[in-house]
C-alpha cells in the first residue's frame, strides 16, 4: 500500500521468490491498490506479501537459533 | 589439534557516486579494528574526491587499493556494448584493461596489484599477468553460479561458474577455474572468488543468499526482526573449516557501498545493523585469536608461501539452516573437483575432471559465449532419468547383494568425517545398517581421495555371520555438462578391457548393457569433457558392467562387481585421465 507521500514499496514477487527468483518485482495497481506480478498469478497488498514471505521462511528452520559451532562464541 | 584460522579480506568498493557510503564502511571497519581493502571502480576514478580519500585510508590505515574491471563508459548508457566485463571480446577486454590500468597509474602513481570481476578466463588473466606482472591477485569466479542464478536472476544475469574453487587458487594458464598443477601451469596470480559460500545450501539451489555477504541473507529472508543468527553460525562454520585444511580456512566480505543504504525493500530498517553486526563479530573472532585480517595482496603472498600447488582443500560443512543435520564433502586439487554427499550413503555427487584443462574462453567472440562454467562428467541434481540404472542419479555409488536381496547404498543416509592419512584425503561415512530381510549388516564407506586424478570406494561390511559372502556392485552414472539440460551423448565411447582385449560399444541411446565375468577395467571417453573415466577392482577377479544410456535417461553406466566376505574391505577404483 502507498504510504502517505504515494510512494510505493520495492517487493519482489514472494510466489516467484518461492522458486528462486528474487527479481521478479511486483507493480502497483493504483486502481485496485495492490500489487500484482507480470511473471505468475500473484496479486495482493503488502501484508499479504509479507505473509507470503513467512510461508517461505518456514523451511529456514535454524534461522534464529544462535549454534554452538566454536568454543567460546555462542 | 591444529589452530583454528580464519583467514579474512575484507573488502569495500568505491565508486564516482557513493563516497559518503564507502566511508561510513570504512570508518566502521577501522572502529573494529580491521584492515580492508579498498577496490575502485572505473567512474571512482574520476572523482578527485574519491581519489583523495583512498589515499589518505592507504596513507593512515596502511591499507591496499586495487580496481575493479568493468566498464570504461562512465555515461552509464552501456554505449560499449556489454555490461558485464567478461563477456566483451578479447580485444574488448585489452583495452577496457588497458585504458584502466593506466588511469589507475595516472591518479595513484603505480599499477594496480589486485583487479577484482566476477570471472576471469585464462586469456585474459594470461594477458593481464604478460602486460602488467605487478599483478598478483585477481578476484575470478563466483562459485556455484550459473544455471540457478540464470533462473533466479529472471533471466537477466549471465554468469555461469559453476565447477570452480570455493577457496582462493593459483589459476591454472590453460583454465583459469583449475588450480595449476606446477610452475609450468601456473598463471602467476592467485585467484579469489567473489565471497565465500554457505557450502551445503550450494549444491541444492542458488547460493548468493546463504554467502559472506551480510546483506545478501535478507534478499534470501534468512533473518526475522533483528535475529539473523544465522550470520554468526556462518561465520563459525567457515572458521571450522581449518580443522580439515591443516589451520587455514578462508572468508572474503566483499560488500559495495549500496548494500547499507535504504533502497525501498523490506531490510531498509536493518541493513546497516546488520552490517556493523557483521564487522563487530569478526572483531570478536579476531580478539579470540579465530581469525586473521589482511589486505588481499598481503593474503596473495601468504597463500602462495603457504599453501602453494597440490595441496587440497577440504570442506565439510553442516547445514545451518534447514535443521536437516545433512552434511556436505567438497574435495579439491590441480586435477579434480568432487563433492560427497553422506545423505546418500557416501555418493559422490559431482566430479569435474580439471586434469583436462579444457580450454573454454568465455565473451562476444567466443564459441560458447557465456558460459564459463567448467563441465562434470557426473552430477546428481542435473541428471537423472526414468527409467535408468537401478534407479539412480548420475552418481559414483553402490549397491550391495546378499541372499537374494539388493540394497542400494544412496538410500542410506549418515554422517560423515574427514582424516588425513599419508597423502590420502579420507571421507569416513559413518556405518550405516543393510537389511537382507533375515540377515542384517553394517556397512562403512570410505572415499578415498589418493591424488593424481584417482578416488577409491573402499566398503567394509560387518556381519554376525562368519564367512557370509556379499556382492559389492561400485557403479557410476556418467553423463557430461554444464547445465541441467541434457547434452548429445553420441560421441562418448564405453568400453572394458580383460583377457578378449579391449572391447568397445559406442553410446547410441540404446539402453543396451554388458556385463563381463573377468575385467581388468571399465572405461568411457567423454570427448566434451576431454576426459577419460575408468573403474577397476582392487582386487581380481571382478565382473564388469558397461551399459549405454537412452534418450530419457541419458547416462551411460559403469560397474565392478566385488565378491567380499564379511570384514573384508572392497575396493573399486575411479580414474580420470586425459583424453
Amino acid at each position: 500500500m502507498p504510504d502517505d507521500l504515494g510512494h510505493v514499496k520495492q517487493w519482489n514477487c514472494p510466489w516467484c521468490f518461492a522458486r528462486q527468483n528474487d527479481s521478479a518485482g511486483l507493480l502497483y495497481d493504483r486502481k485496485k491498490s495492490e500489487y500484482y506480478c507480470v511473471k505468475c498469478c500473484f496479486t495482493g497488498d503488502s501484508a499479504k506479501i509479507v505473509e507470503e514471505y513467512g510461508y517461505y521462511q518456514k523451511r529456514y528452520r535454524l534461522m534464529k537459533t544462535r549454534l554452538k559451532i566454536l568454543d567460546g562464541m555462542e | 589439534m591444529e589452530e583454528l584460522k580464519l583467514y579474512l579480506n575484507l573488502t569495500h568498493r568505491v565508486g564516482g557516486g557513493n563516497l559518503a557510503l564507502f566511508e561510513q564502511q570504512q570508518d566502521l571497519a577501522h572502529q573494529c579494528g580491521l584492515k580492508c581493502t579498498m577496490i575502485v571502480g572505473y567512474d571512482g576514478l574520476q572523482n578527485p574526491d574519491v581519489i583523495q580519500r583512498v589515499k589518505d585510508y592507504g596513507a593512515e590505515y596502511k591499507e591496499e587499493t586495487g580496481m575493479l574491471l568493468s566498464i570504461t563508459d562512465t555515461t552509464k548508457s552501456f554505449a560499449e556494448g556489454n555490461y558485464t566485463f567478461w563477456l566483451f571480446t578479447l580485444e574488448e577486454k585489452k583495452r577496457i584493461i588497458n585504458e584502466s590500468m593506466h588511469r589507475f597509474q595516472a591518479v595513484f602513481g603505480y599499477f594496480p596489484q589486485i583487479l577484482t570481476c566476477y570471472y576471469l578466463d585464462a586469456p585474459t588473466v594470461n594477458y593481464i599477468k604478460q602486460n602488467y606482472p605487478e599483478v598478483e591477485a585477481v578476484v575470478a569466479t563466483c562459485f556455484e553460479e550459473g544455471t540457478k542464478m540464470l533462473r533466479g536472476s529472471n533471466y537477466t544475469y549471465y554468469l555461469f561458474s559453476e565447477g570452480g574453487p570455493w577457496n582462493p587458487w593459483i589459476p591454472s594458464r590453460e583454465n583459469s577455474q583449475c588450480p595449476a598443477r606446477d610452475k609450468d601451469d601456473d598463471a602467476g596470480v592467485v585467484a579469489f572468488p567473489h565471497l565465500s559460500r554457505d557450502m551445503v545450501a550450494s549444491i541444492e539451489d542458488r547460493n548468493d543468499y546463504f554467502a559472506s555477504h551480510p546483506m545478501n541473507m535478507t534478499r534470501g529472508w534468512v533473518y526475522e526482526g533483528k535475529n539473523w543468527s544465522y550470520m554468526y553460525n556462518f561465520l563459525d562454520m567457515a572458521v571450522r573449516q581449518s580443522i580439515y585444511n591443516d589451520g587455514y580456512a578462508y572468508c572474503n566480505v566483499y560488500v559495495d557501498p549500496k548494500w547499507i543504504a535504504k533502497s525501498g525493500g523490506h531490510d531498509d530498517e536493518v541493513r546497516l545493523d546488520i552490517y556493523r553486526d557483521c564487522l563487530g563479530y569478526l572483531a570478536k573472532l579476531k580478539a579470540k585469536g579465530y581469525l586473521q585480517d589482511m589486505g588481499m595482496l598481503e593474503f596473495a603472498r601468504w597463500y602462495r608461501q603457504n599453501r602453494g600447488y597440490n595441496k587440497p582443500d577440504i570442506s565439510l560443512w553442516q547445514d545451518i539452516i534447514f535443521g536437516s543435520e545433512k552434511q556436505a564433502f567438497w574435495y579439491i586439487d590441480a586435477w579434480m573437483r568432487a563433492t560427497v554427499d553422506p545423505n546418500q550413503g557416501g555418493a559422490v555427487v559431482d566430479l569435474r575432471p580439471y586434469v583436462s584443462r579444457l580450454h573454454r574462453p568465455v565473451g562476444a567472440d567466443t564459441e560458447i559465449l557465456y558460459d564459463g562454467s567448467y563441465p562434470y562428467i557426473l552430477h546428481a541434481q542435473y541428471r537423472g532419468g526414468w527409467p535408468c540404472f537401478m534407479d539412480t542419479k548420475s552418481m559414483f555409488t553402490g549397491a550391495i547383494t546378499c541372499r537374494g536381496r539388493t540394497v542400494l547404498l544412496n538410500h542410506q543416509r549418515t554422517q560423515c568425517d574427514f582424516r588425513k592419512e599419508g597423502g590420502d584425503y579420507l571421507a569416513i561415512m559413518n556405518p550405516v545398517e543393510l537389511d537382507f530381510g533375515d540377515l542384517t549388516a553394517a556397512c562403512m564407506t570410505k572415499v578415498v581421495f589418493r591424488g593424481a586424478g584417482a578416488i577409491e570406494m573402499q566398503r567394509t561390511i560387518a556381519c554376525a555371520v562368519p564367512d557370509c559372502e556379499f556382492e559389492v556392485l561400485d557403479f557410476l552414472n556418467g553423463t557430461c555438462g554444464t547445465t541441467e539440460y541434457p547434452t548429445d551423448m553420441r560421441n562418448v565411447i564405453l568400453g572394458y578391457i580383460g583377457a578378449q582385449g579391449d572391447n568397445q560399444l559406442k553410446f547410441a541411446y540404446t539402453g543396451r548393457s554388458v556385463e563381463v565375468p573377468e575385467v581388468d577395467q571399465v572405461y568411457a571417453c567423454v570427448p566434451d569433457a576431454g576426459t577419460r573415466i575408468v573403474l577397476s577392482p582392487g582386487r581380481k577377479p571382478a565382473a564388469g558392467l558397461v551399459r549405454d544410456g537412452i534418450v530419457t535417461g541419458p547416462m551411460y553406466t559403469l560397474g565392478i562387481r566385488n565378491k567380499v566376505k564379511a570384514g573384508e574391505v572392497s575396493r573399486t577404483c575411479l580414474t580420470i585421465s586425459a583424453m
